[in-house]
């Protein structure tokens, strides 16, 4: 039997969401004609995160890091200690991935006399954990996981794990991704991104079911842990996380070994299905998930009548690690004792959180589920 | 007051420009046979001429695998090899209980490279690889090849990556998330990561020479390795062989420059403790060191001023093994780790190859010919980009932690 996974208190979070609303974007000509939407920062705000001439050199997927880690440290008294005893864990899929891209073309276009240092040491993806460890001056264990939709749990369990190990005192955990334009040509080149600009309505929109595809997005949350009882008053426990990838690779979703996968996670974290008021849910909009996640809640909410079920990603649109604003909104939902006005619920209604489940599901078969409660 | 379990090494798998298999690669540090070779695997202008750690031939004849990128073939080459030295067919362990733990940084790089040309010349790009260029699907196919369900992921702490994922791999088997982990790294040769160290001046012309008064800098070099680790508990009741223990790790971040090492060492020399103080070893126990040893103007005596500083005077045998393979960046603190535990098990020191006359300012002498020795503890450093150290110590088997 495994035991629950490492416990910890979460002490402060801090998230940078993007627009509410997706912005249209053009499209490059090699590939499409028409503009296409996404879930985006606005300039207005990536100008505003942080002092420009910090801005110089670092990737986008930096400074989202930065202005997430520092919303939440802003919220948390006392700050994690400076030296080797705050520890950083990252999770990102793609980190600057944008500047690898940029760094290639130069090498197409110029050949090798091309090749631009800054873009390189951008490209190297602990480079978003780096910076974080430069701007907050935190030298404990530096961790980046860059495993899809594995990146942000990762970072989630090796961040409570370090604490349950007595190896950090704290854990900056964060997750983060940076729109960037060569993804969302290969999403569209693969279907899997569509070119409607409303804002997505996951598992309520019909016209999504018509294979229109999600929105590609952007964003970074970041959370302060602690050990239990080490905070005076923490905002929210995180009292299991377990990712698991797919067996194969293209892997027939199924309904039912997803239902067995959460309900598996519920057992091992001793807890019950009825124990929970709220899941959230990451439906993005994508026609093949929506249909799993939709059967998923119909079967939680046949053992839970009482259960809620909402989404997020109406907000942030589709990204390996869109799970972190999910956990910030999951965090606000029980430190508030109420979820969020922005997020929207699609089944059941919502009620006092003091017991919330995050469901993650994505079309390579990576799944997770993580539990927040008071 | 519970007991971390302790961790044991069952099995290793390598393979790098020194040679396919353990035997191979320890063989040619006997014969103290360099395995850098002229760029051949892409079109260059340093092709024929600049010394790499390129792997020769074909990964994807070795793996079995059908598609994938070069690091998927190299990682699950390595893993085949590791699973078959650990017995593992025969160990029966649930899908759950499995782990696996992978330091990558450039996966498929050349999916992307691909992509993007035929994307600015008009040729209509197909998508359809891109998919391999995740740094991830190594550790996805390895999970794949042999039907481990349990906990996942990608470790991509620059250079000390694999390093990271040792220490990972042992959190897994310490927090009851897992019985049997395969933890290591992979990375292969391509333009972007040739290019960009050299565009930061650090690729030596004429190959790496670790420690030397007259290095020029780092050979870039590609390859995998992958360690089983296991649970003690796991490991004797299976009766596996028990081939090192993983006694103690140390992960630190400088905090002081997104590329280079902070000057004096402080960072590496924290982890070096700390992987000490896990083990509850003294420093004078530690009977050999694997350097992670770039040949670089900044890393050399920045290590050495750590392991000075730690040591004293006298410090343990020291060697960069790193003229052998090439620095395989994620895989580097995977290769070595194995090549640390070969030194415990064969008695012997690989040499510091390359290594002509000592830098004056590093007050290191390292071992520059393959030597026999006793050697109990033995410790694993890397460094890495963003100021990354990991160091990991390894305990003979056979030594007093066996009756522990």
């Amino acid at each position: 039997m495994t035991p629950p996974s490492g416990l910890a208190d979460i002490v402060a979070a801090g998230a940078v969401w993007p627009g509410p609303v997706p912005v249209t974007r053009p499209a490059p000509a090699a590939v499409a004609q028409e503009p296409w939407p996404a879930y985006r920062l606005d300039g207005a705000t990536e100008q505003s995160l942080l002092p420009p001439e910090r801005i110089k050199r670092m990737g986008r997927g930096q400074m989202l890091a930065i202005a997430a880690v520092r919303r939440a440290l802003a919220e948390c008294a006392p700050a994690p200690a400076r030296g080797g005893e705050t520890a950083i864990a990252l999770g990102t899929a793609w980190a600057e991935e944008g500047d690898e891209i940029v760094f290639l073309e130069n090498l197409l276009k110029l050949g090798e006399k091309g090749a631009k240092p800054a873009y390189f040491v951008n490209s190297v993806k602990n480079a978003l954990a780096s910076q974080l460890a430069l701007t907050f001056g935190f030298q404990g264990e530096n961790q980046t996981f860059a495993h899809d939709a594995l990146s942000f749990e990762s970072a989630l369990w090796q961040g409570a794990r370090l604490l349950g190990a007595g190896r950090a005192r704290h854990a900056v955990v964060c997750g983060v991704e940076a729109l960037v334009e060569f993804q969302e040509i290969h999403g569209h080149l693969l279907g899997w991104y569509g070119a409607d600009s409303a804002p997505l309505a996951p598992l309520a929109e019909p016209r999504r079911a018509a294979g229109q595809g999600t929105i590609p997005g952007e964003g970074a949350a970041a959370f302060v842990l602690a050990a239990p009882g080490v905070a005076a008053s923490p905002l929210a426990r995180l009292a299991f996380v377990r990712a698991r990838g797919p067996g194969q690779r293209a892997p027939a979703l199924s309904a039912g070994s997803e239902l067995t996968f959460v309900e598996q996670v519920v057992r091992d974290a001793e807890m019950r299905i009825e124990d929970l008021e709220l899941v959230l849910l990451g439906a993005n909009g994508d026609p093949a998930l929506d249909a799993v996640y939709g059967e998923v809640a119909a079967s939680l909410r046949a053992r839970a009548p009482s259960l809620a079920i909402a989404v997020y990603r109406h907000l942030t649109g589709d990204f390996a690690t869109a799970s972190a604003l999910g956990f910030e909104l999951a965090v606000r939902a029980v430190a508030g004792r109420a979820l969020p006005g922005e997020a929207r619920v699609v089944l059941g209604a919502a009620g006092p959180c003091e017991r919330v489940l995050l469901y993650h599901l994505t079309r390579a078969g990576y799944h997770s589920v993580m539990i927040v409660t008071a | 007051m519970t007991t971390r379990p302790r961790v044991v090494v069952t099995g290793m798998g390598v393979v790098s420009a020194a040679g396919w298999t353990l035997d191979e690669t320890w063989q040619a540090m006997v014969r103290g046979e360099s395995g850098l070779r002229p760029l051949s695997l892409f079109a260059s202008p340093r092709c024929g001429h600049l010394p790499v750690g390129e792997v020769q031939g074909d990964p994807a004849e070795r793996s079995g695998l059908a598609g994938g990128s070069r690091s998927d073939h190299l990682a699950v080459w390595a893993a085949r090899q590791a699973w078959a030295d650990a017995r593992l067919d025969d160990a029966h362990f649930g899908a759950e209980r499995g782990a696996v733990v992978l330091g990558a940084l450039t996966g498929g790089m050349m999916f992307t490279e691909e992509f993007l040309a035929r994307l600015h010349l008009g040729q209509g790009a197909d998508p359809r690889h891109l998919d391999d260029r995740a740094c991830c699907n190594a550790a996805d196919r390895i999970a794949e090849r042999f039907g481990i369900y349990g906990f996942r992921t990608t470790v991509s702490n620059a250079c000390a990556s694999g390093g990271t994922a040792l220490s990972l791999g042992c959190d897994l088997i310490e927090a009851g998330e897992a019985d049997v982990v395969l933890a290591g790294g992979v990375d292969s040769l391509n333009r972007v990561v040739l290019n960009g160290f050299n565009s930061l001046m650090l690729v030596s012309p004429d190959g790496c020479r670790p420690f030397d008064a007259e290095r020029k800098g780092m050979s870039v070099g590609e390859g995998a390795g992958v360690l089983v680790l296991e649970s003690e508990e796991h490991a004797r009741a299976r009766g596996a062989h028990l081939r090192a223990w993983l006694v103690g790790r140390g992960n630190t971040c400088d905090a002081h420059h997104v590329s280079a090492p902070e000057p004096q060492g402080r960072g590496l020399l924290s982890a070096m403790r700390l992987a000490l103080a896990e083990a509850g070893v003294a420093p004078a126990e530690v009977d050999y060191i694997n350097a992670h040893g770039t040949g670089t103007a900044d890393n050399d005596p920045v290590e050495a001023k750590a392991i000075l500083a730690l040591f004293g005077a006298s410090p343990p045998a020291v060697s960069s093994t790193k003229r052998f393979f090439g620095h395989a960046l994620a895989a580097a603190g995977a290769i070595e780790a194995i090549v640390t535990v070969l030194a415990l098990e064969r008695q012997a020191i690989p040499p510091n190859l390359g290594l002509r006359r000592v830098d004056p300012g590093i007050a290191l002498l390292p071992v520059t010919e393959y030597r026999a020795a006793r050697l109990d503890v033995a410790m694993s450093t890397s460094l890495g980009f963003g100021g990354n150290n990991s160091a990991v110590l390894f305990r003979r088997a056979g030594s007093r932690e066996d009756a522990a």
